[in-house]
């Protein structure tokens, strides 16, 4: 018995052991970012390469605050991202409520369809959307960044469809015969009781939004409409090389809400990802 | 309800005179109805007539239809066939909202995140009431239902009795043409049911709807009905008042699904007939000389106390299963209890009794198609 807990302790702190070298690669770039951050460029390019830095210095935060329009970016990253969540959790709940509590023909096979659309990679699309918006004159405009959001996602369609199968039927039954109409049943039933489900939509689409830098790169024109991300980008391409210092000090203000938010709410996006495997379709 | 079960006990004793007759003002009229998943054939032309101010229950055992055919009344199915009418109007495409008819679920269908107040309130809401009036309104039947303490409470705060005096509640306050119950007792404890079984008959006597009550518990059927519609396979087999179900059932299905326990039922008496008595009017004792006498060997009894339940095995006919019979618990009865409990648990072989039977409590059925050929003495054919 004692040797058998023996291996088992040697078994646990060997599994700790392995969890921790990976969790030590996985930090080490970021490592690298925060303290690379704080230090002066001679220090980045000196070829003596030192982890602590020596001077301490904050001269990068102050340079990246100068050269690009922090607030500006901030108000356009939010306006983007305040938008683009209140489309897909209207239009994909919408849809999930029509997938879920109400039936219809060919419903199932519209279902599918919908997920099947989940496999088609997003660079696919990419010139063909970019050919139809610049068609409708929306180039070098915000509205190819939201609009497309109001016709919902697959993958959140899918997601909430899967939260309100779990919603017993006999509640839209009975608010059906209360006199509710379909819309009324999803406003005043399906979404109060969805909340969980739509705070992992919010979260996800949060994310998706702060971090984009393909879609508003292509699409946007004018400094004054760039969202953070493409805002970092200048430090790389309008300077000619890279300013890394800055840009490091930059990312990582940019990085500080999304750890934050991860910190607070890990227990959801958790739940995000195995919500679509765990309940049966 | 005590007065009506008695009335049950004594119904054998009952003269023909005496059984109810209902003159039927039909209100709601439903026809041909038929409903089918897949291949399967859930209701099969069910045809229904329900007057103004009746308390209607469809009953049968589980998967027999009645909670689609409830569904349909509803408004919550489609794809059937057969009309439904109300008053001359035609309900049978319309939507749930168009019909003014309530229902309560057996799960109770509370809005979980919604306070008793704003559950009971919903139906006036929607309809866009002020807001006064629907304040009004729920404590008026809060305070009928005793619900008034629990207003600011969630359903998930409530007891099960609570939560269904809610879903009535919220039935109610709409002033509904018709009110649907589907199992509503079920999910609760034996005490609780017949606590809220009283608030339903407190809710029917407030109300002049018509009531439409399923389900499958042949109690409930007996006690609340006014007619009973007895419903197996998608088919009704007898729609009737709860005395003449018991005195006069249509069919072997009725006879052994109303009764507890059920009416025995034995083959090869007379050629092409199904004999049936209920097991309380047996006797162990001859009492007339056109007594049936019948004898067996006993593989069960059962002691409720003040009765005694013997099951036993026929000696010379066919039946399903033991035949069962219902005896006050006399001295004689208590002896034989002792013995067979005495025998058994030395293992002896069975004991052997005699029964009896008065011919006027008997039931004769066709063999051919299960119906009711006549009761009692054969001259006094139905």
């Amino acid at each position: 018995m004692d040797n058998f807990q023996a291996k088992l302790k040697i078994g646990k702190i060997l599994y700790l052991l392995v969890l921790l070298t990976l969790a030590a690669i996985f930090l080490l770039p970021i490592a690298m970012l925060v303290l690379s951050s704080f230090k002066t460029s001679e220090q980045i390019y000196s070829p003596n390469f030192t982890f602590i830095p020596d001077p301490f210095s904050l001269q990068n935060f102050i340079d990246a605050f100068n050269k690009i329009n922090f607030p500006l970016a901030l108000f356009n990253t939010l306006y983007l991202a305040f938008f683009n969540i209140i489309g897909v959790l209207i239009a994909s709940s919408l849809a999930a409520y029509a997938f879920s509590a109400v039936e219809w023909k060919g419903r199932d096979l519209c279902f599918s369809i919908t997920l099947a659309t989940i496999m088609l990679p997003d660079i696919v699309l990419l010139i063909p959307q970019f050919i139809f918006f610049k068609s409708l004159g929306w180039y070098g405009n915000m509205l190819p960044l939201i609009i497309p959001y109001f016709c919902g996602l697959p993958f959140y369609i899918f997601l909430l469809r899967q939260f309100f199968i779990s919603i017993p039927k006999d509640l839209a039954d009975s608010a059906r015969i209360d006199g509710a109409s379909e819309f009324s049943i999803w406003k005043d039933i399906y979404l109060p009781l969805s909340k969980p489900a739509l705070l992992i939509v919010t979260l996800f689409q949060f994310l998706i939004t702060w971090n984009d830098l393909m879609k508003p790169s292509i699409y946007l024109i004018n400094e004054h409409q760039y969202n953070l991300s493409l805002a970092l980008h200048q430090f790389q391409s309008k300077l000619g090389g890279a300013q890394w210092g800055p840009l490091m000090a930059a990312v990582l203000i940019m990085l500080l809400p999304v750890v934050i938010l991860f910190l607070f709410s890990q227990k959801y996006f958790v739940k995000g990802i195995t919500m679509g495997g765990l309940k049966e379709s | 309800m005590q007065r009506q079960s008695d009335m049950l006990q004594g119904v054998a004793n009952f003269p023909k005179t005496f059984l109810l007759c209902y003159i039927i003002l039909s209100v709601l009229k439903v026809s041909k109805l038929n409903k089918s998943y897949g291949s399967k054939l859930v209701l099969d032309e069910i045809d229904l007539e329900i007057s103004d101010s009746e308390f209607l229950v469809l009953v049968g055992p589980s998967g027999c239809g009645k909670s689609t055919l409830m569904r349909i009344l509803a408004g919550l199915e489609k794809d059937f066939s057969g009309t439904i009418n109300y008053k001359n109007k035609d309900l049978t495409t319309l939507s749930p909202k168009e019909r003014n008819l309530s229902m309560v679920f057996q799960n109770y269908a509370l809005y979980p995140h919604k306070s008793v107040f704003d559950n009971i309130a919903f139906p006036l809401k929607l309809k866009g009431l002020a807001k006064k009036f629907i304040e009004e309104r729920v404590c008026d039947i809060a305070a009928k239902l005793s619900l008034s303490e629990l207003l600011m409470r969630k359903p998930s705060e409530l007891s099960g009795g609570q939560r269904q005096r809610v879903a009535l509640a919220r039935a109610l306050i709409k002033n509904p043409d018709i009110f649907l119950m589907d199992e509503p007792l079920s999910n609760l404890d034996a005490k609780l049911r017949v606590q809220l079984r009283q608030e339903i008959f407190k809710l029917k006597s407030m109300s002049k709807a018509m009531f439409i009550y399923v389900t499958h518990d042949q109690v409930e059927a007996l006690t609340l009905g006014d007619r009973i519609a007895v419903l197996n396979d998608g088919k009704i087999q007898q729609v009737a008042s709860p005395i003449e179900l018991f005195d006069k059932p249509a069919n072997t299905f009725v006879a052994s699904f109303i009764g507890s326990p059920a009416m025995n039922l034995i083959k090869g008496y007379k050629d092409g007939v199904i004999l049936g008595f209920r097991p309380d009017p047996v006797s162990l004792v001859q009492e007339s000389q056109s007594d049936l006498k019948f004898s067996g060997s006993i593989v069960n009894i059962e002691n409720l106390g003040n009765e005694i339940i013997i099951y036993l095995n026929l000696d010379n006919y066919i039946c399903e299963g033991a035949i069962s019979m219902k005896l006050k618990t006399t001295a004689k009865v208590q002896g034989l209890f002792e013995t067979y409990q005495q025998q058994k648990a030395n293992s002896e072989k069975l004991i052997n009794i005699e029964f009896f039977v008065a011919e006027s409590l008997l039931y004769y059925f066709s063999e051919l198609n299960n119906k009711l050929l006549y009761k009692g003495f054969s001259n006094e054919s139905n």
